[in-house]
C-alpha cells in the first residue's frame, strides 16, 4: 500500500477556506499534507483523524529564502503557543494544523486577514498574473492582428492560429483570475464592513475552471500536432512533440534547483541567481539542442534533405536527386544535366499549403549553370486566393541600383490552355520596368503557382513554346 | 471611505496596547488578554502577529528583547497617547449613552 500520494493542486492562493476544508477532508481520509509544491502537493498516509487546518499569510515569505524569516519564526512561535503546528508553506500561505478542537482560530480579525492577504497577493500572485496577462494579450493580438492586416501570413502556418488561440486562452484565464480576485476582495470588504467575514469562494467551480483551462491547453496542443501531421509536416509535429515534454522538464528542473539551493541554505540572492542561471542554461541546452537537431536532421520544411553530395566548381551537387520535383529543368528543356542540386521548403497550415521548389543544374561539360524556382500554394480556403494574389501581384517600386518598377500584367489564359479544362483561369506575367521577365503567376480556383525561369530557358520578352506550356500545365496543374 | 489606520482602535488593538504597558512577549500578550477579558476577546496568533508588526511599523510599540524565537515588546509614548485617545473616546461614548438613556437601563 502506498504511503505517499501526490495531487495536482488547482486551489486558489487566497481561498483560505477552500485550502483548510480540503486539507481537513484529506486528513479525515487518512492523508496528511507533507509538502506543498507550486502545483504538486505531497500527502503522507496517517490514521484518519479530525484535524483542523488553518492558514495565514506572511508577505515576507519566499520560496528562495534559505530558512523561515524572523517574521515567520515569530508567527510559528505564537501559533505553537496557541496549539497550532506548522505544516508547510505555499508561496506566502502559511499552513498550520491542530487536533485541539478548542484552539483559538489563527485569525480573529477579518479586516486584518483581508489586508494581510492583499499584502501577500501583491508580492507574487498579482504581479505574475499581470505579466502573464500582458504577454498573453500581446501575443494573441499580434497573432490575430495579422489575420486582419495580412490574412495570408496568418494562415501560412499552423503555428500562428494555434499560438494565437493558446495565448488568447491564457489572456482570458488571466483576466478571469484578476477579476475574480478583485471581485472577491470588494465583496469581502463589504461583508466585513457589515460585520461579517471574508466572502466565500466557490472552490469547486474555480478548480473546475482551472482543470478545463488545462484540458483546453492540452487539446489545443494535440490539435496543433495533428494538424501538422495531417499537413505532412511530420518533422514539425515531431519537433513540438519533443518540445512540449522538454519544456515541462525544464520547468521541473528549474523548480528543483530552487528547492536544492534552499536545502543547501544558500542565501536568497544566490538561490535566485542560480535558478535564473539554470533556467537560461537549460533553456539553451534543451530547446537550443532540440532546434539544432531539427535543423541538422531536416525536420523542418524539407530543406535539402539527406543524401550524398559532391563538390564541383566549388559548389555542392547531389549525387542522386533528393526529392521528386513535379517539374524540373530537364522536363522543360529536354536536356540531360550532369550536375543537379535541389532544395525544397514547405510551410503551411490546415487552410493553405505552400511549397517552394528550387533546382540548379549544370551541364556535364560545366557550361553556365541555370535554375528554376517555383512556388505552389494549395488553398483549402478559397477565400485566401484574393489576399494571396494581392500579395503576389503587388507592384513594387524599385530603388537604387534597381530603379525599375516590378509589376504584373494579366495575359490571356487561353494562350496557356492545353485543353480538357486543365489550364489556369488567369495568368499574370512579371514586368521589370518595360521588359517582360520569364516569371509568371498561374491561377487556378484552389491553386496558385509562381513560376520563375531564367532567360536561358525562356528568352526575355518571349513566351514559352507550346510544348513547354504543355509540360508546365501537365506538371503543375491541381491534382498533378 | 477607508478609516485611517489606528485613528480608532478595534478591541484586539486596544487590549494589545493595554497589555504592553508592561514588557512582555507575544505569547504572554495572548494569555493576558484572555485573562483580562475573561475569555471574551480571543486573540488569534495570526492576528496578533500582524498587529504587532503593524504597531511596530507605526512606532506605537518597540521590540525590547529577542530570545530565540521569542520577542518581547513595550508600548512607546506614541502608543500610550493612542491608547489614551481611545480611552477618552470610549468615555465620551459612555457619557453620551448616560445622557440619553440614564444609569438605570443597564440590565
Amino acid at each position: 500500500m502506498k504511503d505517499v500520494k501526490y495531487r495536482w493542486n488547482t486551489l486558489c492562493l487566497y481561498d483560505y477556506r477552500g485550502v483548510e476544508e480540503h486539507l481537513s477532508a484529506m486528513a479525515a481520509q487518512g492523508w496528511r499534507l507533507e509538502r506543498a509544491g507550486n502545483s504538486l502537493w505531497k500527502y503522507r498516509r496517517a490514521d484518519p483523524a479530525q484535524v483542523r487546518y488553518a492558514v495565514t499569510y506572511s508577505a515576507g515569505a519566499s520560496q528562495f529564502n534559505p530558512a523561515p524569516t524572523e517574521g515567520q519564526e515569530s508567527l510559528e512561535e505564537l501559533c505553537a503557543a496557541a496549539g497550532w503546528e506548522k505544516v508547510c508553506d505555499w508561496f506566502q500561505m502559511q499552513i498550520f494544523s491542530t487536533e485541539d478542537p478548542a484552539a483559538v482560530p489563527l485569525e480573529t480579525d477579518e479586516t486584518l486577514r483581508l489586508e494581510n492577504i492583499h499584502r501577500s497577493m501583491r508580492k507574487n500572485f498579482l504581479p505574475a498574473n499581470v505579466i502573464i496577462l500582458i504577454l498573453g494579450l500581446f501575443m494573441s493580438c499580434s497573432s490575430f492582428g495579422t489575420l486582419f492586416v495580412r490574412p495570408l501570413r496568418f494562415f501560412e502556418s499552423n503555428a500562428r492560429p494555434f499560438s494565437g488561440a493558446l495565448f488568447m486562452l491564457v489572456a482570458l484565464l488571466e483576466i478571469y483570475t484578476l477579476f475574480h480576485y478583485y471581485g472577491w476582495r470588494r465583496k469581502s470588504r463589504r461583508a466585513i464592513e457589515d460585520g461579517g467575514s471574508c466572502a466565500p469562494i466557490r472552490t469547486r467551480a474555480y478548480q473546475r475552471l482551472n482543470r478545463t483551462a488545462l484540458a483546453l491547453t492540452a487539446l489545443l496542443c494535440a490539435l496543433y500536432l495533428l494538424a501538422e501531421l495531417l499537413g505532412g509536416e511530420s518533422g514539425l509535429a515531431l519537433f513540438y512533440a519533443v518540445y512540449i515534454p522538454l519544456f515541462v522538464l525544464l520547468v521541473v528542473l528549474v523548480r528543483q534547483t530552487t528547492v536544492l539551493m534552499r536545502r543547501l541554505k544558500a542565501p536568497k540572492w544566490v538561490n535566485m541567481a542560480a535558478t535564473l542561471a539554470v533556467d537560461f542554461i537549460l533553456a539553451f541546452a534543451l530547446i537550443g539542442g532540440l532546434a539544432f537537431c531539427a535543423i541538422r536532421y531536416g525536420w523542418f520544411f524539407g530543406g535539402r534533405g539527406a543524401g550524398e553530395t559532391y563538390l564541383y566548381q566549388n559548389m555542392e551537387w547531389d549525387a542522386a536527386p533528393r526529392q521528386d520535383f513535379p517539374l524540373t529543368l530537364a522536363d522543360l528543356t529536354g536536356e540531360e544535366y550532369g550536375h543537379v542540386r535541389r532544395w525544397l521548403s514547405r510551410q503551411g497550415s490546415f487552410f493553405l499549403q505552400e511549397r517552394n521548389y528550387n533546382e540548379m543544374v549544370l551541364p556535364q561539360d560545366g557550361r553556365r549553370a541555370s535554375s528554376i524556382q517555383y512556388r505552389i500554394w494549395d488553398l483549402r480556403l478559397p477565400r485566401l486566393r484574393e489576399p494571396l494574389l494581392d500579395d503576389l501581384l503587388e507592384t513594387q517600386r524599385g530603388s537604387e541600383p534597381y530603379s525599375f518598377t516590378i509589376s504584373y500584367v494579366a495575359e490571356d489564359p487561353l494562350s496557356w490552355d492545353v485543353g480538357g479544362s486543365q489550364g489556369p483561369e488567369a495568368v499574370y506575367r512579371r514586368w521589370n520596368g518595360n521588359k517582360a521577365a520569364p516569371i509568371w503567376v498561374l491561377v487556378w480556383p484552389d491553386r496558385v503557382v509562381f513560376l520563375g525561369l531564367e532567360s536561358q530557358t525562356i528568352p526575355l520578352g518571349e513566351s514559352p513554346a507550346q510544348e513547354q506550356i504543355n509540360t508546365i500545365i501537365r506538371c503543375l496543374r491541381p491534382g498533378a | 471611505m477607508a478609516r485611517e489606520k489606528f485613528q480608532t482602535l478595534t478591541e484586539p488593538m486596544f487590549y494589545i496596547l493595554l497589555t504592553l504597558r508592561e514588557e512582555c512577549c507575544g505569547t504572554d500578550v495572548m494569555a493576558r488578554v484572555s485573562a483580562l477579558t475573561h475569555g471574551r476577546v480571543d486573540l488569534g496568533p495570526g492576528t496578533l502577529y500582524n498587529l504587532l508588526d503593524s504597531f511596530q511599523q507605526a512606532e506605537m510599540i518597540r521590540e525590547t528583547a529577542v530570545e530565540g524565537r521569542k520577542r518581547s515588546y513595550l508600548i512607546t509614548d506614541k502608543g500610550r497617547e493612542t491608547l489614551r485617545a481611545e480611552y477618552r473616546r470610549l468615555l465620551a461614548l459612555t457619557e453620551d449613552y448616560k445622557t440619553c438613556v440614564g444609569e438605570e437601563d443597564l440590565s
